[in-house]
């Protein structure tokens, strides 16, 4: 506001003018903008329009005068608009005063009447360009409902006078030439309401996702962690509580969390290793290939398998264990293996003998096969394998 | 079981975006060889291994927002004679599939103890192929219908003997103990492996993308 200097601003006994740096003629318009929070040059415009509409104008700007000459003005305007808006608002308003002016004198049709639709219209533009870019989307929607509504009502107000049918033809190539030049005024607006909608929603989904991670996180990882601080005495219970937060937060991260009820074998697998790796605190580096739908024969041998991952977990003194599980049309087969001490096959009354006939036996009952190759010192492999009647 | 112990030690670049996990590694690695460079992201990662020209560079699959797979295109054209080996925690096929087809000799995960992760990087030196189970595991599922005995693998496909060797590496079987098991040498062993790694790199696009496509869906 580059007027706040002149003169006029520092005589509070000139009275007359009612607001310094705003105002025009007597600063009524900017005081009354600045009660009602619109626009001035919108009154402005308005007061102009109904002067040579029929003189009302003259009169209102008067009595709005003599009313609010006796109300102190805010020392401190709260309402700023930029210069470049100005701009855009001062010639609006004069190109429309303007074809206001030509027509009355030069269109037969053109009647007072006519006016009030016209004068609307220019508002709505006048409001349109006001504060194109400083509000929130949402008020600027509102303000754009509103603009509209202008629209319509003015031509509702059109359809209902009771006009000569030429008239009404001219009328309605003048408002068919303003409404174009509104939706021209408009459109640069509304480009910009729909791109900033966008990135406000856009926003949003980047927030909630940026939530649900840290929930997880915060659930789940930061949780282990303090564990894993108050444990730091016992390195296995460490190693298992590291192991099941590594396999929670794979599981998050590539997952597929849309898994169908039953569970496939992949998963079904991944289940059988985890439990094994909690309970007996050891790894098993788990290679599966293939997938497809759990059937009974196929958790009967994975059962089994179960077994030979405990039994390995127990007595090889290895706390790394391999298991590889394939699935394919017409087979299954697991290998369960260990580095470790392995044992003689035909050694008697042995635990891990009797656990693996147990296997052995299982295996065979579905019409499988299971082998145990081991040896003193060579570790031990369980090979399961089941043909599957397709 | 190491043949070059009395040439000059091999020179290595870790490449991995998370400092402290290059600092255990590097602890692992101990005196076996030289780690002449660090990076922890891709412009780095070039800038170093052009600047000392390593024998192998270990290479993270996913670095911070982009993968490893850049460094070795950005790479591509030079005249290093760097050799890559893929190291990540993830177990996402298709990254670790797609760092190999882009041209790593290899990939392991980061549970490797030490032995193994110097064995393997002796082996990526050596122009050997360096399959960890879980590797072996992808290659086998990439290459779903298994080979009938009979019949001669069409190009593109793995044979028998190739099968064979992936399975007992899945498995968790070192070269040595397949080459014992199979009544095979060391060298053929190794061999097959590095068929298997050509296959995977040659093999078209569309059939590695199709397979990881539907490996989604299940």
């Amino acid at each position: 506001m580059a007027l706040v200097d002149t003169p006029e601003a520092h005589r509070p006994a000139r009275r007359a003018r009612l607001d310094g740096d705003e105002s025009l003629v007597l600063g009524v318009a900017a005081r009354l903008a600045r009660q009602l929070d619109v626009d001035p040059l919108a009154l402005r415009a308005a007061f102009v329009v109904l002067t040579v509409a029929g003189g009302w104008g003259a009169i209102l700007y008067a009595a709005a005068w003599a009313t609010l000459v006796w109300r102190q003005p805010d020392p401190h305007p709260a309402t700023t608009t930029t210069d470049e808006g100005r701009d855009g608002r001062a010639g609006v308003a004069v190109a429309t005063v303007g074809v206001l002016l030509v027509l009355r004198s030069q269109a037969a049709g053109f009647q007072d009447l006519l006016v009030w639709p016209a004068v609307i219209v220019a508002a709505v533009v006048v409001l349109g360009w006001r504060h194109l870019s400083s509000e929130t989307p949402r008020t600027q929607l509102y303000r754009l409902a509103g603009g509209l509504l202008l629209v319509v009502g003015g031509f509702a107000y059109l359809a209902s006078a009771d006009l000569p049918v030429r008239a009404m033809r001219d009328g309605g190539i003048a408002l068919a030439v303003v409404v174009a030049g509104v939706a021209l005024a408009f459109a640069p607006w509304v480009v910009q309401l729909t791109r900033s909608l966008a990135e406000e929603r856009r926003e949003r989904i980047r927030a909630d996702e940026r939530a649900e991670v840290a929930t997880h996180l915060h659930d789940s990882v930061l949780q282990t962690l303090t564990l894993l601080q108050k444990r730091s005495d016992d390195p296995m219970l460490m190693a298992a509580l590291a192991r099941h937060q590594e396999r929670e937060l794979r599981q998050w991260l590539y997952g597929n969390p849309t898994s169908p009820a039953g569970g496939t074998f992949r998963q079904a697998v991944e289940t059988m290793v985890s439990q094994v790796e909690d309970q007996h605190l050891v790894h098993v580096d788990n290679v599966t290939v293939g997938d497809g739908p759990i059937e009974d024969q196929i958790a009967m041998v994975l059962s089994a398998a179960r077994e030979a991952l405990v039994n390995a977990a127990k007595f090889s003194g290895e706390r790394t264990l391999s298991l590889y599980a394939e699935l394919r049309d017409h087979h299954v087969e697991l290998f369960v293996r260990d580095r470790g001490r392995g044992f003689r096959l035909d050694e008697v009354a042995d635990d891990r003998k009797g656990i693996s006939d147990s296997i052995v036996a299982r295996l065979g009952r579905l019409g499988g096969q299971a082998n145990v190759r081991t040896a003193p010192g060579a570790g031990t492999e369980v090979h399961l394998r089941l043909e599957l009647s397709a | 079981m190491n043949p070059v112990l009395s040439e000059p030690r091999l020179r290595v670049v870790v490449v991995d975006d998370h400092r402290l996990f290059r600092a255990g590694v590097i602890a692992e690695l101990g005196d076996a060889v030289d780690v002449v460079g660090e990076a922890n992201d891709v412009p780095s990662a070039i800038a170093v291994i052009e600047a000392t020209a390593p024998d192998v560079a270990l290479l993270d699959v996913h670095l911070v927002g982009s993968s490893g797979r850049e460094v070795i295109d950005a790479l591509r054209g030079s005249n290093l004679a760097v050799r890559f080996l893929a190291l990540s925690v993830s177990d996402a096929q298709e990254d670790v599939i797609d760092l190999v087809r882009a041209g790593a000799r290899g990939y392991v995960t980061k549970h490797i103890d030490g032995a193994d992760l110097i064995d393997a990087i002796r082996r990526v030196a050596a122009g050997d192929a360096v399959f960890s189970p879980h590797l072996a595991g992808f290659v086998l599922d990439a290459f779903t219908t298994a080979p009938a005995e009979s019949t001669p693998a069409r190009p593109g496909q793995l044979t028998p003997r190739e099968h064979q060797v992936m399975q007992y590496l899945a498995r968790g079987y070192a070269y040595k103990e397949i080459a014992q098991t199979l009544k095979i040498s060391l060298k053929t062993v190794e061999s097959h492996a590095s068929a298997v790694l050509r296959k995977l790199q040659l093999s078209s696009r569309h059939h590695i993308t199709r397979w990881a496509a539907e490996h989604r869906l299940l």
